[in-house]
């Protein structure tokens, strides 16, 4: 009986202090890729995985400023409705990408090294275990509200915004805003195989 | 001059091998070994935020593109067309495992390079883990064929090459520069290839061999030693290219960024 009371009190006690204090980055990373290890490990069919895959990754990253980071000085020069277009379609191009990776997922071992807050950026480490080596994966994020949201990630030195960075700055150049989303429709055909 | 002659043909041809690695080098920086303690990892997304805070664009020094792009285009048709034909056939013909055991062999072989490297920055622990590594491999590992230390004591192996060793004495990478069969390296990139290449089993063992009469046996033995590590590698997956490549608009450029980026860090490591 007093086993059971103790429980609830120790239950209570966690759910209150979940409550006052917000989750830190490296536990909301945590908490997202252990999201989706659990469903890739799950039963369900490829179509459902897909659609929570997608779920957990609209309630994770923060799509606008993945956009603004990565196209950096270009991105002031967008309207308000181009810079929405570009903001929607490089996040569709960024799930692709990621749904296309985990796909060769075999149980890979995931460590979380640590976390690095500055104001309201933060960056969660962890390695990853890549053909039988442990890779660096780091996490960006911003703070919006009382929610850390992720806007760009490194690979072994290798981000997301420096890598897309000189090649949308090239199109843009040459093609305009149109033609950029037009080769962003052409990354994104391939992936609908 | 006969061995300036090979050494020139050492540096040059027996690249073959290495598209194969290179290409994954550049294109899946995730294959590098991460040695940093949590300390080293934290120091270093410090300065990655303080960039991203300043908006700090990825420094490119490319002043050879036009050439570039032209050996890129030619490294792609001899990937695309020969060196994935034959690394699809090599992948239909062998067991993984033995492939995977191959692969093991050369990783093993190519200890001393690593060890060298780790010593010239004085990396000690690195240094110790090497020599750690050798020892098992060579022994219960049966020359390397089985990855002992990996799977029995968990003992990874460090990436360290010469271009790190290079960059940590301060000699600045210099410009971007694509080679035939080899692909992407920088100046400083390069003469750390040569430097590898030098301590590499092949470059060492054959030379004793040399006569002057039969130094294109030898080259042909280097370069085929070199040649069929690549295509081994590559074997283990031949789509790596290709799905490498997929996500990119402009591949020269991706490419590049990549390799540039996944250097900058492997020194700064």
């Amino acid at each position: 009986m007093f086993i059971h009371i103790k429980r609830a009190a120790l239950l209570a006690a966690l759910l209150l202090s979940a409550s006052v204090f917000a989750a830190s980055p490296q536990e909301i990373v945590k908490k997202a890729v252990s999201k989706v290890l659990h469903t890739l490990d799950s039963k369900k069919s490829k179509k459902e995985k897909r659609q929570i895959i997608t779920e957990i990754y609209h309630n994770n990253f923060d799509l606008e400023k993945m956009a603004s980071n990565t196209l950096k000085s270009d991105y002031k020069k967008l309207d308000d409705a181009q810079k929405k277009d570009f903001a929607e379609k490089f996040g569709r191009f960024v799930l692709e990408f990621y749904l296309d990776k985990i796909d060769k997922y075999e149980r890979n071992k995931i460590e979380f090294v640590g976390e690095e807050i500055k104001g309201s950026r933060a960056t969660v480490m962890t390695l990853l275990e890549y053909q039988g080596k442990m890779a660096k994966v780091n996490y960006t994020m911003t703070q919006k509200g009382d929610q850390w949201l992720v806007y760009d990630f490194e690979v072994e030195g290798v981000r997301l915004s420096s890598t897309y960075r000189s090649q949308f700055a090239k199109v843009l150049k040459e093609n305009e805003f149109e033609g950029l989303m037009g080769e962003l429709n052409k990354l994104l055909a391939k992936y609908k195989k | 001059m006969r061995y300036f002659f090979l050494l020139c043909f050492i540096s040059l041809l027996p690249a073959v091998l290495n598209c194969g690695s290179t290409q994954k080098k550049a294109g899946d920086p995730v294959v590098a070994t991460a040695t940093g303690t949590s300390g080293a990892a934290k120091e270093k997304a410090e300065i990655s935020a303080e960039e991203a805070d300043e908006e700090k664009d990825l420094v490119i020094n490319d002043p050879w593109e036009g050439f570039n792009r032209k050996i890129h285009a030619f490294n792609d048709l001899f990937f695309t067309y020969l060196m994935k034909p034959v690394a699809q056939g090599w992948n239909f013909i062998t067991p993984t495992f033995l492939r995977q055991g191959i692969n093991n062999f050369f990783n093993w072989a190519y200890t001393p390079g690593r060890l060298v490297s780790n010593l010239l920055q004085a990396k000690f622990a690195g240094t110790g883990r090497e020599t750690a590594q050798f020892v098992i491999n060579g022994t219960v590992g049966m020359l390397g064929f089985y990855n002992a230390s990996k799977e029995i004591f968990s003992l990874e192996r460090t990436n360290e090459d010469f271009d790190q060793v290079f960059g940590k004495w301060g000699i600045p990478e210099g410009p971007y520069i694509v080679w035939p069969f080899i692909g992407p390296h920088t100046v400083r990139g390069t003469f750390g290839f040569g430097g590898d290449v030098t301590f590499q089993p092949q470059t060492v063992l054959v030379p004793v061999y040399v006569r002057p009469e039969t130094i294109w046996v030898d080259i042909g033995l280097i370069v085929g030693f070199y040649s069929a590590r690549a295509v081994n590698r590559f074997s283990l997956d031949p789509e790596e290219y290709d799905n490498l490549i997929k996500d990119s608009i402009d591949p020269y450029v991706f490419i590049r960024d990549i390799y540039l980026q996944n250097t900058r860090k492997n020194v700064a490591d």
